[in-house]
């Protein structure tokens, strides 16, 4: 199945982001997929939700068509118990490699969205 | 057990041809493509009743153009098939007619690419909602890699930016070029911006165009009394795909360097052999990254060397001499099959102001989303 329904929410009033876990090689990834396990191919019931708290690291960060209407600043982040994900950051941070990061649910334009603060402790 | 081209019946390029990469015209894909597959004929001296299989690399045309690009050519019932493989399609069509020819299902196979830019088709089928929606579009994802690389090696936005300077020159001098005008530092490094450090000039533009290629057997030179000083071999071809890396690992990089290793080790060709690269440098950050990856230099060395020159036309390895996706452009499609022509033009020694000394071992390197990695070698015989 793929997921496409919000895949964020308030968990024990935390944000969190739903991914998947392979229930026999822990693999995790985000967004929740449950075709299949990358790593080692299993499938159907041996995949888990799992909800990955938006803590971790930056492991890259870019300005995308800045200066424009259109324009975002884009992130790859390591979460501490999760995978790589790509986020939107908050802000048009300088690239701090390794700066720890927490994602916030906001809304913005009416919909509820999910930002990152760079050392937003 | 199995094998690899070199351990097969010998492979030759024997004849190339070109339309024009530019921005989007009115004219059909059908003369685009035929045109290049004339001038791929006339340089072999061949004629298309020689043709025994065609393969055409397109990603952006729809459903099977193939048939009513050759029928013009005149019918003679030969198997062809479209080959999409995002921006490999090119390579994987070349890939196609050399295991004909090595396996012996055919004497002579023509490979060929066309492409127009177009509404992007899309396969049926959303994928889940992610945090970022539009935001890992391929300029994105390589700004990332380069802000990155930036902040680890201490390279600064005129080190990345003489990719384009250098591409932009050599696309300069080369008249099936989309971008032919020298560009100044100061010129490249101009605003916009498209993502991170990259400019405008810092990315490729992606038009029409189209590229073919004729490679045949040792049996079809002798039938055919082709040209023995203008041959040149396929020396491997390598197709791969991405597996799982370790996290923080740059996959583009990872599965080219994995890619070209093979080529490596069947072919016996060793990096410091190689004297012209076609590779994929959609993006200026790219070259830095697969120079490395290729072995031709050390890691974290490609910038300043290239900025220092070692990898202009006359350096110690000429890198996109025909100007590169950066310069001569990416019509998808063509973009592989043309790296083909431009190696093979190089390797004859037919280059004429972009031709690098002495060249005698060449590399094309293509990488798509999906994310795939095509590899040849080619070498003067
Ligand atoms: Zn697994």
């Amino acid at each position: 199945m793929v997921d496409t329904v919000q895949p964020f929410r308030l968990e024990n009033g935390e944000p969190v982001i739903i991914g998947t876990e392979c229930g026999a090689c822990q693999h995790t990834w985000f967004p929740a997929v449950t075709l299949g396990c990358e790593r080692c191919g299993t499938h159907g019931e041996g995949l888990n939700s799992r909800a990955f708290a938006m803590k971790g690291h930056l492991l890259s960060a870019a300005d995308v068509l800045p200066g424009t209407e259109k324009g975002f600043s884009l992130a790859t982040i390591e979460l501490e118990n999760g995978p790589a994900i790509r986020a939107i950051l908050a802000e048009s941070a300088p690239l701090k490699i390794g700066a720890s990061v927490l994602g916030r649910i906001e809304t913005v334009d009416d919909k509820s969205v999910v930002r990152f603060y760079v050392n937003a402790d | 057990m199995t094998k690899s081209i070199k351990d097969m019946r010998p492979v030759y390029v024997v004849g190339i041809g070109l339309d024009q990469y530019q921005r989007k015209t009115d004219r059909p894909y059908v003369e685009l493509g035929l045109t290049a597959i004339r001038a791929a004929l006339d340089d072999a001296k061949l004629g298309w009743p020689d043709i025994e299989s065609f393969y055409l690399g397109t990603a952006l045309l729809g459903m099977a153009p193939g048939r009513a690009m050759i029928k013009h050519l005149g019918t003679t019932g030969i198997p062809i098939a479209q080959v999409e493989n995002a921006s490999a399609s090119g390579s994987t069509s070349f890939r196609q007619a050399v295991i004909d020819v090595a396996c012996g299902l055919t004497d002579v196979s023509m490979a060929a690419g066309v492409d127009k830019p177009g509404p992007p088709l899309r396969g049926a089928g959303g994928g889940p909602r992610d945090l970022v929606g539009r935001g890992t579009a391929p300029v994105a994802h390589f700004a990332l890699l380069a802000n990155r690389y930036m902040a680890q090696s201490g390279i600064t936005a005129e080190h990345l930016a003489s990719v384009a300077v250098k591409n932009h020159r050599n696309g300069a001098m080369n008249p099936y070029a989309q971008r032919q005008k020298v560009r100044t530092m100061q010129e490249v490094l101009e605003p916009p911006f498209m993502a991170g450090p990259l400019t405008r000039l810092q990315c490729c533009p992606v038009g029409e165009g189209a590229a073919a290629v004729v490679v045949v057997s040792e049996d079809a030179i002798a039938k055919f009394n082709i040209d023995e000083s203008r041959l040149v071999q396929v020396m491997a071809s390598v197709s791969g795909s991405e597996q799982l890396y370790p996290p923080g690992t740059d996959i583009d990089s990872e599965l080219t360097r994995i890619t070209v290793g093979k080529a490596y080790e069947q072919s016996g060709i060793g990096a410091d052999q190689i004297d012209v690269v076609e590779l994929h440098d959609a993006f200026s950050i790219e070259e830095i990254l697969y120079a490395e990856a290729m072995g031709l230099c050390g890691e974290g060395e490609a910038a300043e060397l290239i900025a220092a020159g070692a990898f202009d036309i006359g350096g110690r390895c000429a890198l996109s001499p025909s100007g590169g996706l950066l310069a001569m452009g990416h019509p998808i499609g063509p973009t592989g099959t043309g790296q083909v022509v431009e190696v093979t033009r190089q390797l004859r020694g037919e280059a004429g102001l972009r031709q690098h000394p002495n060249a005698k071992t060449g590399l094309t390197h293509m990488v798509g989303i999906g994310a795939v990695c095509l590899v040849h070698l080619l070498q003067a015989v």
